[in-house]
């Protein structure tokens, strides 16, 4: 009799329990694809050879999907500056998912534009996100050419190389 | 003209004198003065140390990430091998920073730690750390960089030394 009494109370715990660990819809796994060392390193040696081929000594990173670095080169002779530098662009391509150059243009429409507050985040042209399909999974900035806009099209070369892949 | 004064400026002749050849001899640059020569590895040798040394451990079945630092212990280079965990990028600048700052490796640093209370007070300096995996890079006795790699269980150092190997002609 105790034991039926024990089956009887345990019944509507049993309920709550499944409907508990019962996965809503939403909840599978996620899937994603992500950027290989490889395919990062490419990027980041083509940005780095074809500034250096245009005589400008600059510094590069790559950063994945959660802004870590994947891969970081500093230039023969590139200004101490230039690793940081290259840095905080990516992080804020990956981040914000546009150029880093448009975040230039965000701070010049808003000038109370909170983002460039934020640790890593630096309103300065030469990083694009890298993206697989609409998905962005990282960045590639590039520092040290005489403007932005040559670091960025360095970057670009960079990008250029792997497109087939990035897909 | 007042005595004094005279003796004084026959006094001051020669002081004067004394003083330049004394500033000329502060002016005159020693022998060791001159500029510092030094050889430093090019991003080109150090991707390719960095590369062979995580392409080793990959072979292995390992996933690391390795690091190499300059000579002033400044990161030259960082790759972050496909599925390493997160801490193997710090630990693998740290290694590199051991063994380029004590110029020897950071398993022999790890070893001094255990029976030396100056070594494990270094160990609390910044960025240093005591565990095998950092290799310095000599030319002669010259250490002019370090390279440091993680994610192995107990084969970083020889996946550097496989790094290492591809550039050994060039460190000269």
């Amino acid at each position: 009799m105790s034991v039926s009494v024990a089956r009887l109370a345990a019944a509507p715990v049993t309920l709550g329990l499944a409907a508990m660990l019962a996965a809503p819809a939403s909840a599978a796994l996620l899937a994603h694809k992500d950027l290989s060392l490889d395919t990062a390193l490419t990027i980041a040696s083509t940005a780095a050879a074809t500034c250096k081929a245009q005589g400008y000594r600059v510094s590069v990173h790559i950063v994945g999907r959660n802004g870590e670095v994947l891969v970081a080169l500093r230039g023969d002779n590139a200004s101490p500056h230039t690793f940081e530098n290259s840095m905080r662009k990516a992080y804020t391509a990956r981040t914000f998912r546009v150029p880093s150059g448009e975040i230039v243009k965000r701070l010049k429409d808003n000038p109370q534009f909170g983002g460039v507050f934020l640790t890593n985040v630096i309103a300065t042209e030469g990083a694009l996100p890298i993206t697989a399909g609409d998905d962005v999974i990282g960045a590639v900035g590039v520092s040290g050419a005489p403007g932005g806009d040559k670091d960025a099209a360095c970057a670009k070369t960079g990008l250029d190389k792997v497109a087939d892949d990035l897909k | 003209m007042p005595v004094s004064t005279v003796a004084f400026r026959r006094a001051a002749v020669p002081l004067t004198a004394s003083f330049a050849v004394s500033f000329l001899a502060m002016l005159a640059a020693p022998a060791n003065a001159q500029l510092i020569e030094r050889k430093d590895l090019s991003f080109p040798m150090a991707l390719t140390i960095a590369q062979g040394a995580l392409e080793d451990c990959k072979a292995r079945g390992y996933a690391t990430s390795v690091v190499v630092v300059d000579r002033d212990g400044v990161t030259m280079v960082v790759l972050r091998g496909d599925g390493a965990g997160p801490h193997t990028v710090e630990n693998a600048r740290r290694k590199a920073y051991t063994a380029l700052t004590f110029k020897a490796t950071s398993e022999d640093f790890a070893k001094a730690m255990e029976n030396n209370p100056v070594r494990r007070q270094q160990a609390t300096l910044p960025s240093v750390i005591g565990i095998p995996g950092g290799v310095p890079v000599k030319v002669g006795n010259d250490t002019i960089a370090g390279v440091g790699l993680s994610g192995s269980p107990g084969v970083d150092e020889p996946c550097v030394r496989a790094g290492l190997a591809k550039v050994a002609d060039q460190l000269k």
